[in-house]
């Protein structure tokens, strides 16, 4: 581990290169600005970034690269056969570059397949369930639900011998649907099921929060999918993280979004964050965007940050001190997200967000539950 | 916030975790 600014960094996790922050549709609950620009990453920032990581000493034996943060199949096939070259080349030697990406799925087809085969990248496909709860929130430009679309991209996968993992965001019509979500999920079995409670990001006001009742419903629908997921063996994200750290995990866990250098976030225009990958992006009148460094700059380092970059490090550092002294979670949670506690309390420290609420605590006390049901 | 559990008690999830051990760093996001 490195220190910078006064802060211990490193090594790094997780990588999420944007390769374009265009999308070709438009959910209703997305914390994303600007996702009509269609810039893609150009490569000489992708060599940029393969530099920056290979010289910084942070990497581990792997690490995850992960295309994220608008519709990554939006850009060219061939843009990412060069950056993955690029990218194995640069870090051969020094780490094993573990490719993945998170798609809506509607322009999946067999050549991309193919790719997917031949460059071993692990497919995240975004589903909310049915369409009467996916459409909901899951819109084109037009105004249109996107399910159809999605599910054909996900025929080709399994057409392809395929498997993919599934993030679902639960809204309030998920939870008033839930027998038919669940039945869903039952039928396309997907690698792993991850479940997102909608929260209030970016331009976006959670429809969740401002439901109600929503804690308790939430934990009723997350004590359901624990009895479904042992009832078909479908994994749920949250919940098998959860039960590893309960049952061996040195604690207090770490949240590797409040540790600086665990996650690398590069936007398409070369600039670098870190923390929680939604950051990038933002604005703040005391941080500036977030950004700790530009991968144009020809004196680019990893550990030397911008002024508001250390300011928002040190905040950071504070409210994981505040999480650890105030919150009876910090042991099974490692601090709460920036991102949610910047979007929530327009500050980094501080400590419960309702993200914390649903997407931690929640899930804490359905596992601790569950794991000494069966003690008895 | 505080856990409560099986009992119907506020335990700590320190301890709630210790009771079901006795029965490597975990990173998450």
């Amino acid at each position: 581990m490195s220190e910078v600014s006064g802060h211990p960094a490193g090594p790094v996790r997780q990588i999420v290169l944007q390769a374009t922050g265009f999308c070709n549709i438009d959910c209703r609950y997305c914390y994303l600005p600007d996702r009509l620009t269609r810039t893609v990453m150009p490569l000489d920032v992708v060599s940029a970034a393969a530099r920056a990581l290979a010289s910084s000493g942070m990497l581990d034996d792997e690490v995850e690269i992960r295309w994220h943060a608008g519709e990554p199949l939006t850009a060219p096939r061939d843009f990412y056969a060069r950056a993955h070259e690029i990218l194995r080349r640069t870090l051969a030697g020094i780490t094993v570059p573990r490719f993945s990406l998170q798609t809506n799925g509607l322009l999946i087809d067999d050549a991309w397949c193919s790719f997917f085969r031949r460059e071993d990248v692990r497919v995240g496909v975004s589903l909310d369930g049915p369409a009467h709860v996916h459409d909901a929130y899951r819109r084109t430009r037009n105004d249109r639900g996107t399910l159809s679309r999605a599910m054909r991209g996900v025929e080709r996968l399994r057409a392809a011998g395929l498997d993919c993992d599934v993030i679902s965001v639960i809204t309030p019509v998920t939870l008033l649907h839930q027998e038919a979500y669940l039945d869903f999920m039952a039928r396309l079995r997907p690698r792993s099921l991850g479940l997102n409670p909608e929260e209030t990001e970016g331009g976006n006001s959670s429809t969740l929060h401002r439901s109600s009742g929503f804690e308790p419903r939430y934990r009723a629908f997350l004590r359901s999918v624990a009895a479904w997921s042992a009832r078909t063996g479908v994994a749920v994200r949250e919940l098998e993280r959860m039960r590893e750290h309960v049952l061996s995990h040195r604690l207090p866990v770490r949240n590797t979004q409040n540790e600086p250098l665990s996650i690398v976030t590069v936007g398409t225009d070369g600039g670098v964050s870190s923390f929680s990958p939604e950051l990038f992006g933002w604005r703040s009148p005391d941080h500036g965007d977030f950004v700790l460094g530009d991968l144009r700059d020809p004196g680019f380092r990893l550990d030397a940050w911008r002024p508001g970059f250390a300011r928002l490090a040190d905040e950071v550092a504070q409210g994981r001190r505040d999480c650890a002294r105030s919150c009876g979670y910090f042991a099974l949670c490692g601090g709460g997200a920036p991102a949610n506690k910047w979007a929530e309390h327009q500050a980094f420290t501080g400590t419960r967000t309702r993200f914390c609420a649903l997407g931690v605590m929640a899930v804490a006390d359905v596992v601790l539950d569950e794991l000494e049901g069966a003690r008895r | 916030p505080v856990s409560v559990s099986d009992t119907g008690r506020v335990r700590s999830v320190e301890d709630r975790v210790q009771r079901i051990r006795t029965t490597h760093p975990g990173y998450t996001a």
